[in-house]
């Protein structure tokens, strides 16, 4: 939403039309972290051009205005107001200023700036307006608002995400400039440079093939990638969370899809040994692994995890490696731009801990070229070849995917029993082709388990053999059978076996038994790819799955860690999820029972300046500090003692508090403080030092009778305090006996007055009791009167009844 | 009266006959019959519900549908019906990942090896976390159970396959 967009500081090119708004109110701050209309503390003055650059001394001196910077070219100086003045003050001043041409706030903006990739408008999840994404409208900002976080960081090419997944195609325009490069390793010398076990692995390394070739054979691990970190605003394409990174790319998971335990613990090893700081996984199953976790436990990274798409509870039915209990991993549910989970998306009320877009997510994909295509539109398959027992395999127009025609084993109706036929197609030449892949579209049906669809694969030199076939998303390794439920489905076989033969047979291949006969099988657009090294801009598609989702939140974490380098991967995962926006429709789903908000989650307050100590007893330092964010949820207070101590937190204070008074002190010590403001993203970094040094316990022990009365009147400043304090110091502390009473006092007053200060009705109990002894303290002549009087007047009355009595 | 009863008979009759042709099938296969229990199920559920609805006067689908709803694409090698329609194999057959305890030596481990026909396909992590191959043909499950008993392994698991979310 624009209005919650946020909105940047004001920079120079804004400044050209004078809007002055004296009629705003005060730049009252706001705990949300969408920050106030203005900066607060600030504002921005032009001077008429015939005035004297000096005149702004005069609010300097008089007003404690100071100049932050000139913006020269404009001519306009950003100021800094003195604590305490409001902008609404401060413009009233220069409004009657005749020197001054224009004052107006310093107002945050609305980010305007989008990046110029060709498809930004299709990427929903970053900046959500409510458009129509591959034909499904959505609701406005039901996204991570990136535009604004882009306002902050667009990420770093010092920051480095792991993508455990089916590698990636790292030539592609829109990732080839952000794929990470071991700096430990001489790329092509045969050597292991950097002693980690793999030679060679200049990009990464392909776990599946046991090479230094990560490529995606699968497209899911370059969907992952460019959702994570596709090159931004190069006018090309998609743009990632991070606009630069380093993606790691390994590649465990085969062109189906599919990996192992085995392997994706050597990857998260690889990952951890080679300092990667962000880990995507948007793959799972199989059951509980120790060794797997055990992986995961020991990684400094921020570990993403998918939560799966069986659309279950992972509560109940974990789905690893996302339900593991490790600290470092965020499990991520799929959202839809309506910002409801996803129908698919698994969910888990304590072990689901985010939720970010995940369905008709736009992204790159490799580049594949077509080396031999049918789809029998010409109803001619003379170039096949067919034969085999009782071989009836021909073109039906009865069912088709594409066009008017099919290849079917039985074009009449039902196949007969005992067929063992084929059709193949004709000499396929992979020479000089990578990642070869056969793909149609099937459909059809034949009795379970007894009459098969095969796909065979022979050379001149090599025989027939049966290839695993990936179905609807089910691998078959041993022929086809059943129905498809007369859908057509996608059928993929991966003849990376077969690169470099220059000739490839392929054939299907039907068997019945003896029993039973059906309708047979359709098989429709007959293509061979393989993977291309040129791109025409076409190379994005769109897909869904909590696998979108995941590396969404991985971007977030990488870009959280290109502004704050400093942060641990728990850190990081703490200001992902604090900073999340609650939905409804999440809540009881996920942990945080919201969607990631990558703005959000870098929202962190600008540090207090200014603080300063001074020791007012010698058990109590008072802190003050100049309050500079408007987004504050408060402030965390940190001491020391000496300066070789180590700092710890010993208080936080609310939004807009500005001091604070750390009491209980022990005499004749010096104390450091720092100071930082904090928020759902996280802590400001540090004010500067502060120090101050109690002064030595007074002589006999003693030091004030303000404990008890500082507790009770919740300030040591109070005007009784002071009053008793005075008295101590100027009375009590005079003579001996009486700086033992002192001395006794400080032995037994400190915990009681601690006591007292934690109870509202003790201290209200005090400040009664303590009242006449304050009085009688202050007004030593006027109390002895009173006191005379008083006893006169109750004699006087206890006399008149005993005469009454009388 | 008899008329109708004579055209329900007629509208009847290809679904005796395929009932026929399938208890047929049914003896002739013979220990196929647990297997296909479910299909066959299935089959009579769809029969039984067009006959009643043949009774009911409405127009039974006599031709044999071009697709059947029978069941979802099945494999031999996996014969069990799932709702997915086919049960995915949750691990690698044949594999174990297997972790020793620190200090572990590598005599022991052959040992170990030896004795449950084990043998190393690669090192997973280092010091000791293995993947293995199992030799004799011993199941997953048997493996880790023989595991436990050996001291130095701190744990053994299936090497769990794992796809795209």
């Amino acid at each position: 939403m624009r209005k919650r967009a946020i909105l940047i500081l004001l920079a120079s090119c804004f400044l050209t039309s004078p809007v002055l708004a004296f009629e705003l109110d005060a730049g009252k701050k706001t705990q949300q972290p969408q920050g106030a209309a203005y900066v607060a503390g600030e504002l921005l003055v032009k001077y008429k051009p015939s005035v004297d650059v000096t005149a702004t001394e005069y609010y300097r001196t008089h007003w404690g205005i100071s100049t932050l910077r000139t913006l020269r070219t404009i001519g306009v100086r950003h100021l800094k107001l003195p604590k305490g003045m409001t902008v609404k003050e401060a413009l009233e001043i220069y409004k009657n200023d005749p020197d001054v041409e224009y004052a107006e706030p310093n107002y945050y903006r609305y980010a305007t700036a989008t990046p110029n990739d060709t498809e930004f408008d299709n990427l929903w999840g970053l900046h959500n307006t409510g458009q129509s994404v591959n034909g499904t409208s959505g609701t406005e900002d039901a996204d991570l608002d990136a535009p604004e976080a882009w306002d902050i960081t667009t990420g770093s090419s010092d920051v480095v995400i792991a993508v455990i997944d089916s590698g990636a195609d790292y030539n592609h325009p829109d990732l080839s400039a952000n794929i990470w490069i071991n700096p430990g390793e001489v790329a092509g010398n045969g050597v292991d440079d950097d002693g980690n076990g793999y030679v060679d692995d200049i990009r990464g390394w392909d776990f599946v093939d046991e090479d230094n070739d990560p490529i995606d054979s699968n497209d899911h691990g370059s969907h992952v990638a460019g959702t994570i970190a596709a090159v931004g605003n190069n006018s090309t394409g998609v743009a990632g969370l991070c606009w630069a990174a380093k993606i790691m790319v390994l590649r465990f998971l085969n062109a189906f899809g599919e990996g192992d335990t085995a392997n994706s613990i050597r990857a998260i090893e690889y990952a951890n040994a080679k300092g990667a700081h962000v880990i995507n996984n948007s793959w799972g199953g199989g059951g509980f692994s120790h060794a797997l976790k055990d992986a995961i436990d020991a990684s400094s990274a921020v570990v993403v995890c998918a939560a799966g798409n069986d659309g279950t509870d992972n509560d109940s039915t974990p789905d690893y490696p996302a339900s593991y209990t490790s600290s470092n991993i965020i499990a991520v549910a799929a959202t839809d731009q309506d910002d409801n989970l996803a129908s698919f998306s698994n969910y888990g009320a304590t072990s689901v801990d985010v939720a970010a877009p995940g369905t008709n997510i736009y992204s790159s994909k490799p580049s594949r070229q077509t080396v031999w295509s049918d789809n029998f539109d010409d109803n001619d398959i003379s170039n096949w070849a067919t034969g085999g027992d009782k071989n009836t395999w021909g073109t039906s127009d009865s069912l088709f995917f594409s066009g008017s025609y099919s290849l079917t084993d039985s074009p009449g109706g039902e196949y007969e029993n005992d067929t063992d036929s084929w059709a193949q197609a004709p000499v396929v030449d992979l020479f000089g082709i990578s990642d070869p892949k056969l793909e149609f579209e099937l459909n059809g049906i034949s009795e379970s388990y007894y009459d098969f669809l095969y796909v065979e694969v022979s050379t001149d030199s090599l025989p027939w053999t049966n290839q695993d076939v990936l179905v609807g998303g089910v691998v078959f390794k041993s022929g086809i059978s059943g129905s498809t439920l007369d859908n057509w489905l996608s059928a993929t076989v991966d003849l990376k076996a077969y690169q470099g033969e220059n000739t490839v047979h392929i054939r299907f291949r039907f068997k019945s038994d003896n029993i039973e006969t059906y309708d047979g099988w359709y098989i429709d657009d007959v293509t061979v790819t393989a993977a291309s090294s040129s791109y025409d801009g076409t190379e994005y598609q769109y897909l869904d799955g909590t696998s979108m989702a995941a590396p969404h939140v991985s971007g977030v974490a990488a870009l959280i860690k290109a502004q704050r380098p400093s942060l641990t991967n728990t850190e990081i995962k703490a200001a992902i999820e604090n900073s999340v926006d609650s939905k409804a429709s999440l809540s009881g789903r996920v942990a945080t029972g919201g969607r990631v908000n990558a703005h959000n989650s870098l929202v962190v307050p600008p540090a207090p300046s200014g603080l300063s100590a001074s020791a007012t007893s010698f058990t109590q330092i008072d802190l003050n500090w100049t309050d500079n964010s408007s987004n504050e949820y408060g402030f965390k207070i940190e001491r020391k003692m000496g300066s070789g101590g180590t700092y710890s937190q010993i208080a936080t204070v609310t939004a807009n508090e500005t001091s604070y008074s750390d009491t209980g002190l022990s005499g004749a010590t010096t104390y450091y403080y720092r100071v930082r403001a904090y928020n759902s993203a996280g802590n400001s970094t540090y004010s500067g030092e502060a120090n101050a040094t109690t002064p030595a316990p007074p002589s006999g022990g003693g030091g004030g009778i303000c404990f008890i009365a500082t507790a009770a009147y919740r300030s040591r400043m109070a005007k009784e305090a002071v009053v008793l304090r005075n008295f101590r110091d100027n009375v009590l502390l005079q003579t001996s006996p009486r700086r033992s009473f002192v001395k006794f006092y400080y032995e037994i007053a400190p915990p009681l007055a601690d006591y007292i200060g934690e109870h509202q009705i003790l201290r209200t109990a005090m400040r009664f009791a303590l009242t006449p002894v304050v009085y009688g303290v202050k007004y030593p002549k006027t109390s002895v009167l009173m006191l005379l009087f008083s006893v006169i007047a109750m004699t006087m009355t206890l006399r008149g009844r005993r005469s009454n009595r009388l | 009266m008899s008329i109708l009863t004579f055209l329900r008979a007629c509208r009847l009759a290809p679904h005796i006959l395929i009932l026929v042709k399938l208890i047929f099938t049914t003896a002739k296969k013979g220990t196929r019959l647990i297997m296909k229990y479910m299909n066959i199920s299935l089959y009579l559920g769809i029969l039984l519900l067009t006959i009643s609805c043949a009774g009911q006067g409405m127009k039974p689908q006599v031709k044999s549908s071009r697709h059947p709803q029978v069941t979802e694409i099945q494999e031999r090698e996996q014969p069990k019906l799932a709702p997915s329609g086919i049960e995915r194999k949750d691990y690698i057959p044949g594999q174990i990942l297997v972790k020793f305890k620190d200090g572990t030596d590598r005599q022991a481990i052959e040992t170990i090896q030896r004795e449950l026909h084990l043998q190393t396909i690669k090192t997973v992590s280092r010091p000791n976390l293995y993947l293995m191959k199992i030799l004799d043909g011993s199941s997953v499950e048997r493996v880790m159970e023989c595991l436990q008993d050996f001291q130095e392994v701190a744990y053994s698991e299936p090497n769990y396959v794992v796809t795209v979310h």
